[in-house]
């Protein structure tokens, strides 16, 4: 359980503050669902999550730089950023791992949009974040037929439908 | 050549946030089961698909001066989680991005996947708000409490890592002794607030500038452990603090406000303006 009267306890020098809270709890695999890959004994490695995932980071960080632009940003009357779009593509690009880079941009009505493309493989896709926690995706393959696909961002099909181009 | 100090991710340096919330007393059997019931399901839906229950650790004596070694029991609760990718990782590696812990005492939620106060604020409601509904009004609050982790890496030999490049001297929540330091160093403090109503609020600013790393690898990071948490009465024949929704999010709110404006004293204005914390 939690110890609030625990949380500020720290033993000695050099040894950083641990909040109970803020602590990943791992307890020992006893059930058969708990994920076997486990090591209890191993922190979480967030520096390391950042490193892997360097280029998304560069886009979750140009989609919080984009979040802040007012109406008429671009002196051409777009729409100020929709921080619900936007957040919803942070955590969209949280939950994937895209092996190609991906490009963070704003749509004219202040959409998120996520770009994927690859000139060596013949493809380009875009994804826009809805303001009702759908997404629309768009896919065209050189020498395809293009596809559109709608549906919740965090949804089964919207990851197959997106697996196509990239996301493993 | 002076190094520059680093947030964890390009333009905010949020490792970790939490919210707690303990019950004075744990929430009767029937109650519980149905409210966790309700989490669960939406643990799953939500991608916390990971579940493993929650062990306490007991001792029983069996015969004088003989214990039985730690053994552990249910508590009836469970910890749900969620994953990064594992496609990056090797077998061996698997990194935390939402944890959900529920047991009959205390509600546990943490993230490393910080998206903004009110993305985080939604999810948590989408979590665990079928779960408070049930239990609303039915169980005394003990605490709420609000944490986060900032995390800042200095680019540089860690020898020369100045504070003062990413620290605000003067501030009330610091050592001033750290600003004098190169090597590692702690500062922890902490204090009540004063508040209208009959909570205690306790503010606790803990910054630890820690080497990480091995040999040539080894890199200064500092890292700030800002929490606020509300303290309700709990002594026999005290007028207890019935918990509910609207208790729970106004707390938070006014929590994350508080710790918003206390990471705005802690580092300095060039440091604040890079993270977006202030405007």
């Amino acid at each position: 359980m939690y110890y609030p009267d625990r949380v500020a306890s720290y033993s000695s020098w050099a040894i950083p503050y641990e909040s109970e809270a803020l602590q990943p709890l791992i307890t020992k695999s006893v059930d058969q669902d708990a994920p076997a890959r486990v090591d209890p004994a191993k922190p979480t490695e967030t520096a390391v999550v950042v490193h892997l995932r360097k280029h998304q980071e560069h886009a979750k960080a140009r989609f919080r730089m984009l979040r802040r632009l007012k109406d008429n940003h671009d002196g051409e009357g777009a729409r100020a950023a929709q921080p619900r779009s936007v957040d919803a593509a942070i955590a969209f690009i949280d939950r994937h791992f895209f092996t190609l880079p991906v490009l963070a941009t704003l749509d004219d009505d202040g959409l998120a949009v996520i770009e994927v493309h690859s000139g060596e493989r013949g493809i380009f896709a875009d994804m826009t974040f809805k303001i009702d926690g759908s997404v629309e995706c768009y896919f065209r393959k050189a020498g395809e037929l293009s596809q559109m696909f709608e549906g919740p961002a965090f949804s089964p099909e919207t990851k197959a439908f997106i697996s196509q181009f990239d996301v493993r | 050549m002076a190094g520059a100090w680093l947030p964890l991710h390009e333009n905010h340096a949020i490792n970790v946030m939490a919210l707690v919330v303990t019950l004075a007393e744990p929430i009767p059997a029937p109650m519980f089961r149905k409210a966790f019931s309700r989490a669960e399901e939406a643990a799953l839906k939500q991608g916390l698909t990971h579940r493993q229950p929650v062990m306490n650790m007991i001792q029983i004596s069996v015969q004088q001066g003989i214990v039985q070694p730690v053994q552990q029991v249910a508590s009836g609760g469970a910890i749900f989680s969620s994953y990064f990718d594992n496609e990056m990782f090797p077998v061996g590696s698997p990194q935390l991005s939402e944890q959900l812990q529920i047991e009959p005492l205390s509600i546990v939620y943490r993230t490393w996947s910080y998206v903004s106060w009110s993305w985080q604020k939604q999810r948590y409601f989408e979590l665990l708000g079928s779960f408070f509904e049930i239990i609303s009004g039915l169980v005394a609050a003990a605490t709420i409490r609000f944490e986060y982790q900032d995390r800042f890496v200095y680019e540089g030999n860690p020898l020369d890592a100045d504070p003062a490049l990413l620290l605000r001297k003067g501030s009330p929540y610091l050592a001033p002794h750290v600003f004098e330091e190169r090597g590692m160093w702690h500062s922890h403090t902490g204090r009540f607030l004063n508040g209208p109503d009959v909570s205690k609020k306790l503010l606790q600013i803990n910054v630890d500038a820690v080497d990480e790393g091995e040999r040539e690898d080894i890199q200064r990071w500092v890292n700030i452990t800002t929490a606020r948490e509300n303290r309700y009465p709990t002594a026999p024949n005290a007028a207890v603090v019935a918990l509910d929704l609207e208790l729970i999010a106004t707390a938070m709110d006014s929590q994350h406000e508080e710790l918003k404006v206390a990471l705005g004293a802690i580092i300095n204005s060039k440091t604040a303006s890079q993270i977006y914390l202030e405007g």
